[in-house]
């Protein structure tokens, strides 16, 4: 196996109170005085709490799980868009977490982001050549005329004519958008991409064309991906491996192609029930989760899905499991599935996981 | 039908410039705001070419003294002026309509002036607050507290009585006071703007503190910071002729709208043109900037469709 480009080892990211504040680097001090009521009251969120996981070059590792588990903040974290509270992100072996102003400058150049949704993620009163060409000009890879020129470049790679160039963003359409917001991050030559949510703000039919582009990006340089997304088909259709989190966790890591035959966390066979079907033959059954997500500031004893799996047991609900690494190379934290699941389900629950194909 | 879409949506989220065109036909269906820039207009232009009006301003002639408005070119006691006196002399027989578009001129020099200061001053230390917060925020927002807190006119005349009177003292001390709602207004808008996806795109791209507030941050406020300097302006010319009506502001014989209404008070039996006038006038500039500037403030307020 080769060494992994990105590595993230038990990063943990805590908001204290007024989330939005923890943000914003210079402004963490009033946020946190004038939230300190609520603070006391509802304690951290835990919106991180402990995930590991390791990027090979060139692949594209997907985070999938519902809204509000993490995902997000844990792609922010990896570029320190979000201060982590603890934990350690390496980089091609650099530390990324302990890096000086300048060398997270560098850093940066490396490692990019592209948001979810392109009509607040580019600056409105900038043309988006501008807005292509400001990585180059801040990291100082060019001068004025020529960023214009490779930005320009950039466009043409991402589809987008040479006559769009002058323009502003809100005369561009979603998808449009989206490609200018991929040239960005594409200008500096990054070797490792976060894509946030990329194409769930976008139609269905411009998703694909988004998704095929990102797909042609990897192949011409290279690139990594950390693609967080809570859309599981569109997962199957782009990433190598799949981790799914739960709560700030990360519940199971697996390869695409045995992750969708057979997830083996009771929380991951709930998801993958829940993605519609092709075929209207298909009879497995749906497996509804019942009740909300709990709350990331007091997350539940033991195990975090307890609260709604249908295979808990008395051990779930004190002790906290572990990913375990199967014989099959993928890790699954659970107290109670052990194994590749196998044709004859244990039928124990009335509504319990009867992935039964 | 995309733009279309598109430029609503950007409108909607950050209240950004929309087109010229889309202004002039707003314009048009809001008559009280396009009298008042026509209204406007002219006020600006009498005070641009003010200097080019024929008769002198200060030229007194005590046998014309306190005519009433009169379109005779030649008047009874043989004027040399070049004009008849339309909006008639004041005591000390100087034409009136002369005097006061020098006097919108002048109020509009202070005014500018003023506001000016006031951006320079408060469009920075809004920012700056709102941005990084923490101790700047703090020291900035007292302060405002404490300026707002302090009755303007009063602290405009013990500072003028402090520091002298004169067109730039009086342009510093309105601007020294005024720049307290641009410094509002600007830091609130930034504590939206700060939390945005593309401020935190900037930050991921690399770009210092200092490139995401000038080149990320300030077009952004450029439109709440228009509409405040238009509004600001009708109050600092207001606060103008207070002052010179108290005799604290531009001293004499300079004609200033509040000095000539000062100077009236003491003859205006006598004659009525010489307090309606000015009194028109000074009703006009402010009434028209105010509307201007409420128009402003709808135009670039996404929530309000025009």
């Amino acid at each position: 196996m080769t060494a992994p480009l990105v590595e993230v080892c038990d990063l943990r990211t805590y908001f204290t109170g007024g989330r939005r504040g923890a943000k914003t680097a210079g402004s963490a001090g009033t946020e946190r005085r004038r939230y300190q009521r609520f603070v006391s009251r509802s304690g951290r969120v835990r919106a991180v709490d402990g995930v590991s996981l390791a990027i090979r070059p060139g692949e594209t590792y997907a985070l999938v799980g519902e809204s509000g588990c993490g995902k997000s903040t844990t792609g922010r974290s990896i570029l320190r868009l979000v201060e982590p509270t603890s934990g350690s992100v390496t980089f091609d072996a650099r530390d990324v977490l302990a890096a000086e102003p300048a060398e997270l400058r560098r850093l940066k150049r490396e490692m990019q982001i592209v948001f979810q949704d392109p009509y607040s993620s580019l600056t409105p009163r900038m043309r988006v050549r501008d807005i292509v060409a400001e990585p180059l000009i801040v990291h100082r890879m060019a001068e004025r005329s020529a960023a214009r020129r490779e930005a320009a470049r950039l466009l043409d790679l991402c589809g987008l004519p040479a006559a769009t160039l002058r323009r502003f963003p809100h005369e561009f359409s979603g998808g449009q958008r989206q490609r200018v917001a991929i040239a960005r991050a594409l200008a500096t030559h990054p070797r490792f991409i976060v894509a946030d949510e990329p194409v769930s703000a976008l139609d269905v039919s411009i998703q694909a064309q988004i998704l095929a582009l990102l797909d042609d990006l990897q192949g011409e340089f290279g690139l990594t991906y950390l693609f967080i997304s809570h859309d599981l088909a569109v997962v199957r259709a782009t990433a190598n491996r799949v981790g799914v989190m739960y709560l700030g966790k990360i519940v199971e890591e697996s390869d695409t192609g045995p992750f969708f035959a057979d997830p083996g966390h009771p929380y991951s066979r709930a998801l993958l029930s829940a993605v519609p079907r092709e075929n209207p033959d298909d009879r497995r059954e749906r497996i509804l989760l019942s009740g909300d997500i709990p709350s990331a500031a007091h997350p539940p004893a033991g195990c975090r899905f307890h609260t709604r799996c249908p295979l808990v047991t008395e051990r779930c609900r004190r002790e906290e499991p572990h990913l375990e690494t199967w014989p099959d190379g993928r890790r699954v934290a659970c107290h109670v599935v052990k194994g590749p699941y196998r044709a004859d389900p244990p039928r124990s629950a009335r509504d319990g996981v009867t992935d039964a194909r | 039908m995309a733009v279309g879409e598109g430029a609503a949506r950007t409108g909607a989220a950050s209240g950004s410039f929309r087109a010229p065109r889309g202004y002039a036909r707003a314009l048009c269906r809001h008559p009280a705001a396009l009298v008042a820039h026509a209204v406007l207009l002219l006020i600006v232009l009498v005070a641009l070419f003010a200097s080019a009006y024929p008769v002198d301003p200060l030229q007194q002639d005590l046998m014309s003294s306190l005519m009433p408005p009169s379109l005779r070119a030649d008047p009874i006691f043989g004027s040399a002026n070049a004009l008849p006196p339309f909006l008639g002399t004041d005591s000390l027989g100087r034409d009136l309509a002369s005097r006061i578009a020098l006097a919108i001129q002048i109020s509009f020099a202070v005014a500018t002036l003023a506001v000016g200061i006031a951006v320079v001053v408060g469009v920075p230390l809004g920012l700056l607050s709102g941005y990084f917060g923490g101790t700047i925020d703090s020291v900035v927002m007292r302060l405002v507290d404490a300026l707002l807190s302090l009755p303007f006119v009063v602290l405009a005349i013990a500072v003028v009585a402090a520091v002298g009177s004169g067109l730039v003292n009086v342009a510093l001390v309105l601007g020294l006071t005024g720049w307290v709602t641009f410094a509002k207004l600007v830091r609130a808008e930034v504590l939206q703007i700060r939390e945005s996806t593309y401020v935190e795109a900037a930050r991921a791209t690399g770009c210092s503190h200092a490139r995401i507030l000038v080149l990320h941050v300030l077009p952004q406020t450029v439109g709440i910071i228009l509409v405040n300097a238009t509004l600001t302006m009708g109050q600092m010319i207001m606060a103008e002729a207070t002052l010179s009506f108290l005799g604290l502001g531009i001293p004499l014989p300079t004609p200033t709208l509040g000095g000539i209404l000062s100077d009236a008070q003491q003859t205006f039996f006598a004659g009525w043109w010489i307090v309606v006038f000015p009194g028109i006038a000074l009703i006009l500039v402010v009434l028209s900037i105010n509307v201007v500037g409420d128009f402003l403030r709808d135009y670039f307020d996404p929530r309000v469709r025009m």
